[in-house]
């Protein structure tokens, strides 16, 4: 029996997802306590406002939203209190920020190009969908496995939007994607306490700041240490800036500033904290996961494209099982696949552009621009000419470093 | 005793007035003020009870009931104008009649009793006015909402389109073998009823809970509530089946709610009579469907079980009995139609004119006339006090009105009906059940904002009230719940 009892550890109550508090408390001292209350907070400014677009005709909200994003919150005729209190909150840069720096975060994304997407699929998102409560709302949409193609293109479109050169500036598509996310989380949020089956008591809140806080190290330092695990290098000038990049990105999504991290070495801290705390993967875990490394089998239209989709399902499998550890696998039932042997003359390779892009000047350059358009690509092909509605983007729960 | 409503007036006035006055009493029906006579001067109910009745094409409607220290023929009096409605002993009642002359001669002699009985009788005015129009804050009569704007069309949940078209399409092929003599009328009946119990079962299906969540995910920038796509899936089936469903006289009828109120009077008939009517080949077989659902058949048990409780409480002695909100007055008809409670009086209440015209000249068909009044008011007590008066009752029941109520309403009403009881009578409600299954057609497709109650939310409404509680059972089908309570 534990010691250290939610809802007797801290002030709050806490739910009954924030476990195996002892043995984290050993490994994370006093870090439990203030990290627990994360769990039962949402995002006061954005759960406000869609309260109040709740009381607007249909449309009404959306409109207001789109008017304060593209011609500022200025432009709206007498905006409502919750409106101009979040729009005050996004139009206010902190003093950290420095722009050219998330350009520099960005870049290096870019460049990275299908491998940032491995990262992604790989390694941040299956180590998000290892939190049973975390994936609680993408149970709730009833459609957990059918979605899980859209959520993936969505998620690179997100990630995409984020990283282009100005994405994240006031009238940038990453700053305007992140903030209509934001509001869809508000919403999200809003409609599972309106369901009877939402256990605030088991769960929290619906995608709660520990959440939020988790998406942000899932597309900073997950990917980061995952790409250099697959032979890619970054100087610490680059690595800051992709720390920069997502801090920033968070506080625009609405995550707390005391839970942004700055550096690697506090990412990976929270990372494990959260890892230690979060409880094995269940069944839904499972499913999600597998859904997720079938997804190619949804594009393959002949027998000859399901065979190649086959293969590099097994492909994915043995990289996600390399990138979160056999452990992890195991618990989300992924199989040991003989690809996974591919990953060794990859990773060579990287190793090898890698040397090129840093030793030949234009090189880096040219990365950028190349995996850039690989990313472009990539979320052209998967959505097939659908317009990004952002209806459910992943925004993972991602807990832990590999 | 100086009426309250004449307030204003000083005990000196009062006193004056008083040896002015003739002092007469009224034995039951006997009339203090005749409608459209000639008369200027001002009553002062001392004791008992009065009826305002208006005459309509022969039929008598009690407009309102009077009680000690309530005045009367102040209206001609200040018109000068004939009495538009007679004034009819109750039972025993003593009134103070001031002749216009002695009104006069005092108006002249006594320095400011002008103003202050001419402010009196405009309090009173005031307050009969404020009675008819202040229901309350409940009202019965409900007002509809536009049917769009709920929800967008990527938030109608996946498969509805598609099960709605089905339901469709079932019944178009229906009535085009109809049409051609290609099906029996009981083949058609049973395919129609399982069409239309496709209808509620597509509703119930589609605004469960975990849909709905997952139906205001599908376009979360809508910033759409639960209940308001729930609303939109509901006005999609309601749009989509329009057409079809009101072929059905009934079904037409209650959603048209022509008299303004639901459950109105030939509504209620309609269910009691059973008999399925409606427009084309559809029509009459959606109607019969309807009338065999939860909603009606319940309707039909729960008078039967009044009726039935009735009888064995009145007996056949003298006792006074109300319904509230009687609409056809189906209970009180049949109760003083058999063979028992022959020395039964009937009360009927109801806001609609037209309901209680049509009782009764059904009463006088059946040669009950000397035995029911009808009165015309809202029964629910408004926020102000104003109320309707009733001479003690052993019984007051209503069918079907508890659930227009909210809790405090209802506790209004509760109260009221306990204070016009007399010790040991017998207060009679029924409300629908949380278990009735015809809950979402009612609120979707027939836009009736009902308050379904769990007996448990039921006694708990009682004991809250001046009855401290009572005893609730559920009619046989569940839909409907029947509560029982006695005065002390």
């Amino acid at each position: 029996m534990s010691a250290i009892v939610p809802g007797k550890s801290t002030g709050p109550q806490l739910p009954a997802r924030y476990t195996n508090l002892d043995s984290a408390h050993s490994a994370h001292g006093s870090r439990i306590h203030a990290f627990g209350p994360a769990l039962m907070q949402g995002d006061p400014l954005a759960d406000a406002l869609v309260e109040y677009f709740a009381s607007r005709p249909l449309g009404g909200g959306r409109k207001q939203l789109e008017q304060a994003l593209d011609h500022g919150i200025e432009s709206v005729r007498n905006p409502h209190p919750t409106l101009a209190a979040l729009f005050a909150q996004l139009d206010h840069v902190p003093l950290w920020v420095d722009f050219e720096q998330l350009d520099l975060g960005g870049s290096v994304y870019l460049r990275l190009g299908p491998l940032g997407q491995l990262a992604l699929g790989c390694a941040a998102l299956p180590l998000a969908y290892g939190s049973p409560a975390g994936v609680v709302p993408l149970v709730f949409t009833g459609r957990l496995t059918q979605r899980a193609f859209r959520r993936l293109i969505e998620t690179t479109q997100f990630v995409f939007l984020t990283c282009k050169p100005g994405g994240l500036r006031r009238q940038g598509e990453g700053f305007k994607t992140t903030v209509r996310v934001r509001l869809m989380h508000a919403q999200i949020r809003r409609l599972l306490r309106q369901s009877p089956k939402w256990d605030a008591q088991a769960w929290g809140v619906p995608i709660p700041q520990a959440d939020l806080a988790g998406t942000s190290l899932s597309f900073s330092v997950v990917v980061l240490e995952s790409l250099r695990r697959l032979g890619c290098s970054f100087s610490a000038r680059e690595s800051e800036a992709v720390m920069h990049l997502w801090r920033y990105s968070g506080y625009l999504i609405g995550l707390e500033p005391q839970l942004a991290c700055a550096t690697e070495a506090e990412a990976m801290r929270m990372g494990d904290l959260i890892a230690m705390t979060q409880g094995p993967p269940n069944a839904d875990c499972v499913a999600l996961t597998q859904a997720l490394m079938n997804v190619t089998m949804h594009m393959a239209q002949t027998p000859a494209q399901r065979k190649a989709a086959q293969q590099w399902c097994k492909f994915l499998n043995g990289l996600t099982r390399y990138f979160i550890g056999a452990e992890r696998a195991d618990a989300l039932q992924l199989p040991n696949t003989r690809l996974r042997f591919a990953l060794y003359p990859m990773r060579l390779t990287v190793m090898f552009f890698e040397v090129l892009r840093r030793v030949i000047p234009g090189v880096n350059a040219l990365a950028v621009r190349v995996g850039a358009k690989t990313w472009s690509k990539s979320i052209e092909i998967g959505l097939a000419g659908v317009k990004v509605s952002y209806e459910l983007p992943e925004h993972p729960a991602a807990r832990s470093t590999p | 005793m100086k009426p309250e409503l004449l307030a204003l007036l000083t005990d000196e006035d009062w006193r004056l007035m008083s040896e002015r006055a003739t002092r007469r009493t009224f034995e039951k029906d006997g009339v203090a003020l005749q409608e459209g006579t000639e008369s200027r001067n001002l009553f002062f109910l001392q004791s008992g009870y009065v009826q305002v009745v208006r005459n309509f094409h022969g039929l008598r409607l009690t407009v309102t009931r009077l009680g000690p220290g309530e005045v009367f023929g102040e209206m001609s009096f200040l018109e000068r104008a004939p009495a538009m409605a007679s004034i009819i002993a109750d039972g025993p009642a003593q009134v103070l009649i001031l002749p216009e002359q002695e009104i006069e001669s005092l108006l002249r002699s006594v320095p400011g009793l002008a103003s202050r009985l001419y402010q009196s009788l405009a309090v009173t005015l005031s307050r009969r006015l404020r009675r008819i129009g202040d229901t309350g804050d409940e009202s019965i009569g409900s007002t509809r909402t536009a049917r769009t704007g709920f929800a967008t069309e990527r938030q109608l949940p996946p498969g509805l389109a598609q099960a709605v078209d089905g339901i469709k399409q079932g019944l178009q092929q229906i009535e085009r073998q109809l049409r051609s003599h290609g099906l029996a009328l009981e083949q058609a009946a049973a395919g129609v009823a399982g069409a239309c119990d496709q209808i509620c079962a597509t509703l119930e299906r589609f605004t469960r809970d975990d849909v709905v969540v997952d139906a205001g995910m599908a376009d979360l920038l809508s910033f759409r509530d639960t209940g308001a796509v729930r609303a939109g899936i509901g006005a999609y089936i309601f749009r989509e089946t329009f057409s079809v469903l009101m072929t059905s006289a009934l079904v037409s009828r209650t959603f048209a709610m022509p008299r303004g109120f639901p459950d109105d009077w030939e509504s209620i008939a309609a269910i009691h009579a059973s008999e399925p009517a409606g427009d084309g080949q559809l029509g009459p077989l959606v109607d019969r469907w309807f009338l065999q659902r939860p909603l009606c058949r319940a309707r039909r048990a729960s008078a039967a079980a009044v009726g039935s409780l009735l009888s064995s409480l009145l007996g056949d002695g003298p006792a006074a009995v109300t319904c509230l909100a009687a609409g056809s007055c189906h209970e009180i008809l049949e109760l003083l139609g058999g063979t028992q409670g022959d020395g039964v009086t009937a009360t009927c209440v109801d806001l609609d004119q037209g309901a209680l015209l049509a009782a009764a000249e059904r009463a006088e068909d059946l040669g009950l006339s000397d035995r029911i009044s009808f009165q015309l008011g809202n029964v629910v007590p408004a926020d102000n006090g104003e109320q309707l008066l009733l001479p003690p009752q052993r019984a007051i029941f209503a069918v079907g009105l508890l659930e227009y109520l909210g809790d405090e309403a209802a506790l209004r009403l509760l109260d009221w009906t306990h204070r016009q009881l007399q010790p040991g009578g017998t207060a009679i409600f029924t409300n629908l059940a949380e278990g009735n299954t015809d809950a979402l057609f009612m609120e979707y497709l027939l836009e009736r904002k009902v308050r379904h109650r769990s007996a448990e939310a039921l006694s708990e409404l009682f004991r809250r009230s001046s009855f401290g509680g009572a005893t609730v059972t559920a009619e046989a089908g569940g839909a409907d719940l029947l509560a029982l309570a006695t005065r002390a």
